[in-house]
């Protein structure tokens, strides 16, 4: 048996290797070295430039990412307790907009909020201002929600069925009202849940290129933005992985914050 | 118990869930300081009932009242009393200190006081020392005493429990059992248990209530429940029973397994068809005689503490059968008919001389057939039992039996050692037809096939006639069902082997009589009711 199950193992570790670690590999490899392959650390202090770049790629990031978990936790409480068939209908209502490409759905909301775009027009028509949308913050936020959204649903939908609803009539059954029942009761049990979907939103948002080029403008130059340019239209493949190399660091601290602070909060509780 | 103040009371609780009816018109008073406890099958409604009390379900119809006060509307939260339930539902984010403080917590108590009351509560349930372990790392038994803990913080002045110990083993369910029952005595509060173990609910309560259907079936101590069930459902789910359909000839006189005994009931109608329940330690096994039910050990099962004895009866039920007969006059699939002492050999019509009737035989259709079912012994008797008279209706072939008013008799005829040879049909009668024989000394039974008399007697036959009327007898079909005799249960502590004959002595104190309630056994058996309800 046990055999067997490496085996099943295999074609995802050849995987792994070939399409994840010998890219990571090679992406130190550039970032520690120059165009004739001497190493040097220029790009890495060149990349510190660039640290503003970032802090604004995570702020805008960070904002999607909490705008997604006040919006999605409500709902994903309010799907798990439906009936069984009801939570199936609600979820590939969520899933809907994802059998759209990514892209296109970026386009089109460009097309819909862009100077001359369909609101705009509208509002012209209607004798009013044109509203500046596109390339602001707003705009980029909006992208990110927009696209990410599910990402938070689900991971929260999936844990928050598996509470137990005599769980939760036990919290009412013990004198806590709905507000308290969540408070001390839900939102505990749905940690993971939480942590899982902060990171499936966050980590896509803070390096996406797309979004903010579409929708953001030159004034919403983002971190994922900086990496496209080295690699697509400068050709410095030592730059872009320098940049890669302190994107993917950056990133990776936060989640082990995140992380920390999710074991230590189901700590506190079991000590 | 019931001197107490009424604490709960539910008055005409109705409650279905999309059409099906879980509960038809509830009505029940909870006393204080009492130990009630709803027992019942699966889907019978006991938990709705409970989660009614609890506020977690609405009732339709009717009213929850708590000291008097209507609390239908009330939540949850709101009201003075905790749950224990099924399957502990601990809260798995907070150890045993926390599960057990968050009631306390929530209404904002000092800290110190929490600290004491945990501890209190703890010491209660014997888990002292596990304040800080992981909820998940209890076993069965200590989450248990947890989720008791934690709903007795609150000091609730009822506490509900929801099947609380159906997870646990056998052994400490037991503990648990009389752990639970001091506990409720030491605090003195109302204790409402759910349970389908009739032996808990024995065990454990002051007040058993019995539900089925949804309907409350029986309300008494235990004692009530056991000895004097009110109908065949709470005989037979309250420990073993014999449930025997019987017909009370007097006031302390019914007729059941084929003959009359004495009893100590009263009250019912002269005829009234009854239930006799006999509990299986009831009887005791003797030499079979011509005065007691008599029959022959079929199997023996050892119990522990008591052997038990499965006497088959050596009479069937009355059968018989309407035979459709197809368009050209063929018989389709006849029935067999089981009899314990005999093979069946075949059926034989009177009026074509003895013609044997099998599957697809064609008969001619516009002639009153008899049908008689041939018997042949396994042993050296050999003879003919009669199948009841077959006459033509329609297209189908009808059996009569009397009516019961009916009691012109004549054309007696001794028979000795139980088996019949050919029986006479005796001459017609102006506006009668003949129903068939009948035995005096076993109170009536019908002589026919399916129906073998007891050994050990002498019978007397009687002919029974069913008034006529327009040319067709006054008289209600049967259908048939083959039954190869009642199986009695009996438990003795000492061991009779099988294939003994024996007799059933059964003290009239012991037999209890019941109005017939409808339910019957075979309703409850059937494996595809089951399968029905489990989805």
């Amino acid at each position: 048996m046990k055999m067997k199950a490496r085996w099943a193992s295999y074609p995802y570790i050849v995987w792994m290797i070939a399409f994840t670690v010998i890219p990571l590999c090679m992406i130190v490899y550039f970032a520690f070295t120059d165009g004739s392959g001497s190493f040097t650390l220029e790009y890495i202090k060149k990349s510190a430039y660039h640290i503003p770049t970032l802090v604004k790629s995570i702020y805008l990031a960070a904002i999607s990412t909490a705008i997604c978990l006040v919006a999605a936790y409500p709902f994903a409480y309010y799907v798990s307790r439906k009936s069984y068939s009801k939570q199936k209908m609600m979820i590939m209502l969520v899933m809907l907009p994802m059998w759209m490409n990514f892209l296109l759905r970026t386009h089109a909301l460009s097309a819909l909020i862009e100077d001359n775009g369909v609101i705009n027009t509208l509002l012209m028509k209607l004798g009013l201002e044109p509203l500046q949308m596109i390339n602001t913050e707003g705009a980029v936020i909006f992208g990110m929600v927009y696209n990410y959204l599910p990402y938070m649903i689900l991971p929260l939908y999936s844990i928050m069925t598996k509470i137990d609803s005599r769980v939760i009539e036990a919290a009412a059954d013990l004198g806590a009202n709905t507000l308290q029942t969540h408070k001390s009761v839900i939102l505990p049990l749905s940690v993971p849940g939480i942590v899982s979907g902060i990171t499936m939103v966050f980590v896509p948002s803070v390096s996406t290129f797309v979004i903010s080029g579409l929708l953001g403008g030159s004034d919403n130059y983002l971190i994922g933005d900086l990496i496209s340019v080295q690699f697509n239209s400068a050709y410095n493949l030592n730059y872009g992985s320098a940049t890669s190399l302190l994107l993917m660091v950056v990133v990776i601290i936060t989640m082990v914050i995140f992380n920390r602070l999710e074991t230590e909060d189901s700590e506190a509780t079991l000590v | 118990m019931s001197n107490n103040p009424v604490i709960i009371e539910l008055k005409n609780i109705s409650k279905s869930y999309n059409g099906e009816t879980i509960l038809d018109s509830i009505n029940l008073e909870i006393h204080d300081k009492e130990f009630v406890t709803f027992l019942g099958p699966s889907g019978c409604g006991k938990t709705t009932t409970l989660r009614i009390i609890g506020g977690f379900v609405t009732p339709d119809e009717g009213d929850v009242n708590f000291l008097g006060k209507k609390i239908n509307n009330l939540p949850p939260h709101k009201r003075q009393l905790n749950t224990v339930f099924q399957k502990y539902a601990l809260f798995p984010h907070l150890d045993v200190y926390e599960n057990i403080a968050f009631g306390l917590r929530l209404s904002k108590t000092p800290e110190e006081e929490i600290a004491k009351r945990v501890r209190e509560m703890l010491a209660m349930v014997n888990l002292e020392g596990f304040e800080s372990r992981s909820v998940d790392l209890l076993s069965g038994g200590q989450q248990q005493r947890v989720a008791i803990a934690r709903a007795l913080a609150n000091k609730p002045k009822v506490l509900l429990l929801d099947e609380p110990l159906g997870a646990l083993d056998l052994k400490l369910r037991k503990e648990m059992q009389i752990e639970l029952k001091k506990i409720q005595k030491r605090l003195g509060i109302t204790f409402i248990y759910v349970t389908h173990d009739q032996e808990e609910a024995l065990t454990m309560s002051d007040t058993v209530v019995v539900m089925n259907g949804g309907v409350i079936q029986q309300i008494g101590t235990p004692q009530d429940i056991y000895n004097e069930p009110v109908n065949a459902f709470t005989a037979d789910f309250i420990g073993q029973s014999n449930i025997i359909p019987g017909m009370m000839n007097a006031d302390f006189s019914v007729s059941f397994g084929g003959r009359k005994h004495k009893c100590v009931d009263k009250g019912f109608e002269k005829n009234e068809n009854v239930d006799v329940v006999i509990r299986p330690e009831d009887i005791k096994l003797g030499a079979p005689s011509g005065d007691v039910i008599c029959g022959k050990v079929v199997n023996v099962t050892f119990k522990g503490v008591h052997y038990e004895m499965e006497v088959a009866l050596r009479s069937g039920k009355v059968s018989t059968e309407t035979v459709e007969i197809p368009e050209n006059g063929a018989y389709g699939e006849l029935p067999t008919p089981t009899n314990c002492d005999f093979e069946f050999e075949g059926w034989y019509t009177k009026p074509v001389g003895g013609q044997k009737i099998e599957s697809y035989s064609s008969i001619y259709k516009n002639m009153p057939h008899k049908l008689y079912a041939h018997w042949t012994s396994y042993g050296e008797r050999s003879g003919k039992l009669v199948e009841a008279p077959v006459y033509e209706e329609g297209t189908e072939y009808k059996v009569y039996f009397e009516s019961p008013e009916t009691d012109d008799s004549f054309d007696d005829m001794y028979c000795e050692n139980g088996v019949y040879g050919e029986l006479p049909t005796p001459e017609e009668r102006e506006g009668y037809v003949f129903a068939g024989w009948f035995t005096k000394v076993s109170g009536g039974m019908r002589a026919e096939s399916g129906n073998p008399l007891l050994e050990y007697e002498n019978h007397t036959l009687y002919a029974h006639f069913t008034p006529v009327q327009d040319g067709k007898p006054v008289t209600h079909t049967v259908k048939l069902k083959p039954d190869s005799g009642r199986l009695w249960i009996v438990q003795s502590t000492t061991v009779t082997p099988v294939d003994t004959f024996v007799g059933l002595y059964i003290d009239p104190d012991n037999i209890h009589i019941m109005k017939k309630s409808g339910w019957s056994l075979q309703d409850t058996e059937d494996p595809d009711e089951e399968g029905g309800d489990a989805k």
